[in-house]
C-alpha cells in the first residue's frame, strides 16, 4: 500500500468522521469544523489519484493538484462567510441555535417538518 | 450528443456570454455607489442580445457550439459547449434577470444624498453573481468548472437570503449555506472518482469512456445526491421554505426561480448527457419516487401556511419534485422519452417564469397591504400606494403528469382571495 | 516494515485521532485548537505524497488563516456553546449518523481500492504542453493554474470577491463604510508588538519569494498571498497598522485587480493570440507573472477581508 492510497483511505475515514460531526453537533461552528473535515477529506482522495497519475517525468499529475488548491481556497472563503454569519447572529440576537422552531414567529405557524 | 470540442463558428459568443456579468461584478464592486445598478441595468439587454445570439446560432448550426478555452482542447484544457437546452436556459435566465432587475429597482436604489448602501451593493453585485453562475453552469462542459460554478451560485444566493439582517433570515441563511456546502462537496467527491478512473473531467470525454462499473455509479450517487441538497429534493428541502420565504421578494424570485434550476441542470447533465450508457432505471425511478413524495409533502405543506410568502415556497419544493419527473420519463429508449424531454425542459422554463411572477407579485402585495398574511388579504385594506397587482407574465397550472399552460390573472389587492383559491393558483 | 511506512502509519493515525478529537471534544475553544493542530499535521500528509505546492497551501490557508478566522470566532462564541451543547443530540440520531458514515466512509474506501490501475493521468499531455501553453513554466501546477485551466482560476477570484461582499454585507447598515472592527485590543501585549515589528517584514519577504519561485518551484500565487495576508494580520494584530475602511477606492482596486487583469489579458488572447485566454507566445511568462503579481495583491487583501468581518460602528446594532 503505497502512502497516496493510506492518505486517501484516511480521506474516506475523514469524510465519514465530518459527517458524522456535521449530523450530531448543534452548534453552527462545529458543524463547520465538521464540514472542513469533510472537505480536506475528499481532497486527500484528489491527491492519492494525483500521486497515481505519475508519469512523463513529473512525480504527480498536477491538474488535480491544482483543483485541491482551489479547492482549498474556496472552502476557506466559504468557512469565512459562515463564520461571518455565526458572529453576526449571536451579536444580533445572543444565540446561535439553528433549529428553526426556536425562530418562528408565532404568526408563521408553519409545520416546517 | 455533444461532440469533443474543437472551437466551432460562434464560439465566441459563449465565451462572451460567461464574461458579460463577470465584468459586471467587478465593475460593479470598484464604482460602487449607486453605479452598481446602473452597470446592472446597461448589461442586462446586452446578456439578452448575446443570449439570443448563441440560441439562433445553434439553431442555425443545427448542432451544438463548442468553444475549447485558450485555444487548448480537452482533456488538457476546458471546453465550453452550449447544445439546445444550453440556449433554451440562457435565453430564460437572461430574461428573468432582466425582469428582477427591473422589480428590484424600486427597493434597491441607493437614495439621493448617500452614497452607498449596503443592501443595494450587495444586491446588484449578487445578483449578477447569480446570472454569471447560472451561465457558466448551462455552458460549462468540464466538470470541476461546473463545480466552481455551483460555489458562485451559493456565495450568491446565501447573502441574499439574509440580506433584511434580520435573525431569523441569518439563521435561514447560515442552513442553506450548510446544506449547499455539503452538496458541493458530495459533489466534488465524486468529481475525484471520475478522474480517478478516466483521467478527464470533460463532459464529451467522458459520455465517450464512462461505463457501468462500481466507480461510475458510487460517483454518480455521490454528485446526485449532492444536487439534490442544493435543489431542495425531498427528503433534503428542509433548507428552503424559511430561505425562500424571508428573503425580500426580488430575492426570492431568483431564488426559487434560477438557483434551485443550475444544480437540476447539472443533474440532468450528469444522467442524460455523461450516462446516458448506463442502465439507469433504478435511479430514474428513486428520482420520481422522491419527486412523487415532494409534490405531495410540498402541497399538503403549502395548504398549511398562514404566510403568502411561505405558501409560494412550499409549492417551490412541490415544484421540484415535478422537475424531477423527468427522469423516469425521458429515460430509456421509450415511445414516449423523447416527449418525456421536452415536457421537463418546458416544465423548468414555466416554473422558473411561474415562480419568479410569483413572488414579484407577492412582493408587491406585500408591500402595499404591509403584511403577507392570506386570511387578512381582502379585507379591503389598503395602505399606501395600493398599487393594482400587474400580471406579469405567465403563471402555469399543471394538470396530471402532461404541462399545460394556462394562462391565469392575478387578482388585485382588495377583492375577496379566499385560501383555496390562492392555492388553486400557485397549482 | 520499513521505517517510512512505519511513519506513514503513525501519522495516519495521529491525522485521525486529533481530527476525533475535534470532533469530541466538548469544549468548543478546544475543538477549534484541535483543528488548526489537524491542519498543520495535514500538511505533513501532504508532502508525503508528494504535493509540496499543495502542502503549502493547506498550511498557510488550511491551518494558518482559517485558524486565525476560528480561534477568533471561537473566543467570541465560547459563552453560546454552553446554552446549545446543554442539548444532547438524542441516541437515535447520533446511531442514525454514525451508521451513514460509517456506510459513507466504507463505500469510499472501497471504490478508492477499485480505481482503475495503471492509473489515468494527465501528466504526459502536461508535460508535453509544457514548452507551448505551458509558457515554459517549471512548475507544471502554475501552467495548469494559469494557462490550461486558467478558466477556473479567474471563476475562483471571483468567488473570493463574492465571499468578501457576503462578509461585508452582514454587518448594520449604519457601519457601511467604516472599517471592520480591529483584530486585538487597543493597546496589545508588547510581546505582540514586537513580534509584529519583527516578523511581519521578513514574512513578507519569504511571501513575495514563495510567489516569485512558484514559476518553477513549488509555490505561487496563492501561496505567497496566504503567507502575504497573514503577515499583514499580524502587523494589525500589534496595531502598527489599521484596517482600511470598506468603502475606500483603494482597496476595491485591489481587491478586483487579481480578476480585473486577468479578465483583461483573458479579452485581449483573443485579438493577440487567436483565442480567449491564451497567451501570445513570445511572452507568454512574463504575461504569467504579471496576471499572478496582481493575484497576490488581490489574494492578499481578500484572505484579509475575509478574516476582518464586516464593518463595525462603535454604537451600531
Amino acid at each position: 500500500m503505497t502512502p497516496a492510497v493510506l492518505a486517501a483511505l484516511v480521506g474516506a475515514a475523514l469524510v465519514g468522521l465530518g459527517l458524522y460531526g456535521l449530523i450530531v453537533h448543534p452548534h453552527p461552528l462545529r458543524k463547520l469544523l465538521a464540514f472542513n473535515l469533510v472537505g480536506s477529506g475528499a481532497f486527500l482522495v484528489f491527491g492519492m489519484v494525483a500521486r497515481r497519475g505519475a508519469a512523463a517525468g513529473l512525480a504527480f499529475d498536477p491538474v488535480p493538484q491544482a483543483m485541491v488548491i482551489t479547492g482549498i481556497v474556496v472552502a476557506f472563503a466559504a468557512s469565512a462567510l459562515a463564520v461571518a454569519l455565526v458572529l453576526r447572529l449571536f451579536a444580533t440576537s445572543g444565540r446561535v441555535d439553528l433549529d428553526p422552531r426556536v425562530w418562528t414567529r408565532p404568526d408563521d405557524d408553519s409545520s416546517t417538518s | 450528443m455533444i461532440d469533443g470540442a474543437e472551437t466551432t463558428q460562434g464560439g465566441d459568443l459563449l465565451v462572451l456570454a460567461v464574461l458579460l456579468p463577470v465584468a459586471g461584478i467587478i465593475f460593479s464592486f470598484v464604482l460602487g455607489g449607486r453605479y452598481a445598478e446602473r452597470v446592472s441595468i446597461c448589461l442586462a439587454p446586452l446578456g439578452l442580445v448575446l443570449a439570443c445570439a448563441v440560441a439562433a446560432a445553434v439553431a442555425h448550426a443545427g448542432k451544438p457550439l463548442a468553444y475549447a478555452i485558450g485555444g487548448l482542447p480537452p482533456p488538457l484544457g476546458i471546453a465550453l459547449r452550449a447544445d439546445g437546452i444550453s440556449a433554451t436556459m440562457l435565453v430564460a435566465v437572461a430574461i428573468i434577470v432582466s425582469a428582477a432587475f427591473l422589480y428590484a429597482r424600486a427597493k434597491f436604489d441607493t437614495p439621493e444624498r448617500i452614497k452607498e448602501t449596503r443592501s443595494a451593493l450587495t444586491f446588484w453585485i449578487l445578483l449578477q453573481a447569480v446570472w454569471a453562475g447560472l451561465t457558466i453552469i448551462v455552458l460549462g462542459g468540464d466538470l470541476f468548472s461546473l463545480y466552481v460554478a455551483l460555489e458562485v451560485m451559493t456565495f450568491a444566493a446565501v447573502p441574499l437570503v439574509c440580506i433584511d439582517g434580520r435573525p431569523e433570515t441569518l439563521v435561514a441563511a447560515l442552513r442553506y449555506l450548510l446544506f449547499a456546502l455539503v452538496g458541493s462537496i458530495c459533489y466534488l467527491l465524486g468529481v475525484a472518482l471520475f478522474y480517478g478512473s478516466y483521467g478527464t473531467l470533460d463532459i464529451a470525454l467522458l459520455a465517450q469512456k464512462a461505463g457501468p462499473n462500481l466507480v461510475v455509479w458510487v460517483a454518480a450517487s455521490l454528485m446526485t445526491a449532492g444536487l439534490l441538497a442544493k435543489t431542495a429534493l425531498f427528503p433534503l428541502h428542509l433548507w428552503l421554505p424559511p430561505a425562500h420565504a424571508n428573503a425580500p421578494a426580488a430575492a426570492s424570485a431568483i431564488l426559487s426561480g434560477l438557483v434551485v434550476k443550475g444544480s437540476f441542470f447539472l443533474t440532468l447533465r450528469i444522467w442524460f448527457f455523461i450516462l446516458p450508457t448506463l442502465p439507469a432505471v433504478g435511479p430514474s425511478t428513486v428520482l420520481g419516487v422522491l419527486g412523487s413524495i415532494a409534490i405531495l409533502v410540498g402541497s399538503a405543506l403549502a395548504l398549511r401556511q398562514p404566510r403568502l410568502k411561505l405558501l409560494i415556497a412550499y409549492s417551490t419544493v412541490a415544484q421540484i419534485g415535478y422537475l424531477f419527473l423527468v427522469f423516469p420519463l425521458a429515460t430509456g429508449a421509450h415511445v414516449w422519452s423523447a416527449i418525456g424531454w421536452s415536457a421537463g425542459v418546458m416544465q423548468v422554463l414555466a416554473h422558473a417564469f411561474a415562480k419568479a411572477a410569483m413572488f414579484f407579485s407577492a412582493g408587491l402585495l406585500a408591500e402595499s397591504l404591509g403584511h403577507d398574511q392570506i386570511g387578512r388579504i381582502g379585507c379591503g385594506e389598503r395602505r399606501g400606494r395600493g398599487q393594482r397587482e400587474r400580471p406579469r407574465g405567465e403563471s402555469g397550472a399543471w394538470r396530471g403528469g402532461g404541462t399545460s399552460n394556462g394562462r391565469t390573472h392575478a387578482h388585485s389587492p382588495g377583492t375577496d382571495l379566499p385560501r383555496t383559491t390562492t392555492v388553486a393558483l400557485v397549482q | 516494515m520499513s521505517i517510512q511506512t512505519f511513519l506513514d502509519i503513525a501519522l495516519a493515525l495521529l491525522v485521525i485521532g486529533v481530527a476525533v478529537w475535534t470532533i469530541v471534544a466538548r469544549d468548543l475553544f478546544v475543538a477549534v485548537v484541535a483543528y488548526v493542530v489537524y491542519g498543520l499535521f495535514l500538511a505533513l500528509v501532504w508532502i508525503r505524497m508528494y504535493a509540496p505546492d499543495v502542502a503549502l497551501t493547506e498550511a498557510a490557508v488550511g491551518g494558518g488563516v482559517t485558524g486565525v478566522l476560528l480561534v477568533a470566532a471561537g473566543k467570541r462564541l465560547d459563552m453560546s456553546a454552553i446554552d446549545i451543547d446543554r442539548q444532547k443530540p438524542s441516541t437515535t440520531l447520533a446511531i442514525l449518523a454514525a451508521g451513514c458514515s460509517i456506510l459513507l466512509a466504507g463505500v469510499l474506501m472501497i471504490v478508492i481500492l477499485s480505481l482503475p490501475a495503471p492509473a489515468p493521468t494527465l501528466a504526459p499531455q502536461a508535460a508535453a504542453a509544457a514548452s507551448g501553453p505551458g509558457a515554459g513554466l517549471g512548475n507544471p501546477i502554475t501552467a495548469v493554474l494559469m494557462s490550461y485551466r486558467s478558466f477556473d482560476t479567474m471563476l475562483e477570484k471571483v468567488v473570493l470577491i463574492l465571499a468578501v461582499v457576503g462578509v461585508w454585507s452582514v454587518g448594520a447598515d449604519q457601519a457601511w463604510g467604516a472599517a471592520p472592527a480591529p483584530f486585538g485590543p487597543d493597546r496589545p501585549y508588547d510581546a505582540l508588538v514586537f513580534l509584529a515589528k519583527a516578523l511581519a517584514p521578513v514574512g513578507a519577504i519569504i511571501g513575495f519569494h514563495i510567489f516569485w519561485t512558484g514559476a518553477d518551484a513549488p509555490g505561487g500565487a496563492f501561496q505567497g498571498g496566504a503567507l502575504l495576508a497573514a503577515m499583514w494580520m499580524v502587523a494589525l494584530m500589534g496595531r502598527l497598522i489599521e484596517l482600511p475602511r470598506i468603502d475606500a477606492r483603494w482597496l476595491r482596486l485591489a481587491l478586483v485587480a487579481g480578476p480585473a487583469v486577468f479578465l483583461a489579458v483573458g479579452i485581449a488572447g483573443a485579438m493577440l493570440a487567436g483565442s480567449f485566454f491564451a497567451y501570445p507566445s513570445a511572452f507568454a511568462k512574463p504575461l504569467i507573472l504579471s496576471i499572478e503579481a496582481f493575484m497576490v495583491l488581490s489574494i492578499a487583501v481578500a484572505l484579509t477581508m475575509l478574516v476582518a468581518g464586516p464593518p463595525y460602528r462603535k454604537g451600531a446594532p
